[in-house]
């Protein structure tokens, strides 16, 4: 089934807000590649 | 949904978005609803499996998640004894009526939180080589390059002291957390 929804740029949103069991766990995992672009991409759907 | 790529036609400025991964569906709650009580395999099942191998980062286990189903429980209890009064004191001609649309209330209610908290328990975040997908499939699913991360905080308190601390204002972010509040703060942007 094909869901209806739209695409959109979290950039220029400069922040991401999330909840993790465990967040003091993360920055090992996400620190370590050189930064080459600074775009992300986001599906919303209302809550 | 479909695939790679934005549906419109990309300025010379953002052709960068046509190397960006797939984006990962949301999955229908109801239909997980469903998929829970048919024991049938559940939307949110399929969607995981379109996620990479990587270091996951649980999402089921937070303060207003866990206590979701639990306080459905203890409403549908409440509701017995409401549906006894409205019955006595307003409808008396029609009592199964009355009982049967204040537990279908409740029940849609008890198979939403179900539905969540399957998708919520099926999706954790995952980082990737080369990217963070999105996990918790409840407000929103996404990618974002490791590359665009420029750091991470721990929100420690609420999100609206964090913001206030930190200068940042409400069109500034995006929240990606169903239920719970928000504990972990992405900021994007090139590193220095």
């Amino acid at each position: 089934m094909e869901m209806k929804s739209s695409r959109r740029l979290i950039y220029p949103r400069r922040w991401v807000l999330l909840y993790a069991d465990k967040p003091a766990a993360w920055s090992g995992a996400v620190n370590a590649d050189v930064p080459t672009v600074v775009e992300a991409l986001a599906t919303p759907q209302a809550v | 949904m479909s695939g790679f790529g934005p549906t419109r036609a990309l300025p010379s400025n953002m052709s960068w978005m046509s190397a960006l991964k797939p984006i990962p569906d949301l999955p229908n709650l109801w239909l997980e609803c469903a998929a829970i009580l048919a024991r049938r395999r559940r939307p949110s099942a399929r969607i995981a499996e379109t996620y990479p191998a990587g270091d996951r980062f649980s999402v089921a286990h937070g303060p207003a998640s866990a206590i979701l189903v639990p306080l459905l429980l203890v409403g549908l209890c409440g509701d017995v004894p409401l549906s006894l009064v409205v019955v006595a004191l307003v409808h008396p001609s029609h009592p199964l009526l009355i009982h049967a649309v204040v537990a279908a209330t409740g029940l849609m209610g008890l198979g939403w939180v179900m539905a969540v908290k399957s998708a919520l328990c099926a999706l954790p975040h995952v980082v990737s080589g080369d990217a963070l997908w999105i996990g918790g499939g409840v407000r929103l699913s996404g990618v974002v390059p490791k590359a665009a991360i420029k750091r991470l905080l721990v929100i420690p308190g609420t999100r609206h002291e964090w913001m206030a601390e930190q200068g940042v204002a409400h069109d500034q972010f995006v929240l990606a957390s169903g239920y719970d509040s928000p504990n972990l703060a992405i900021e994007l942007g090139r590193r220095r």
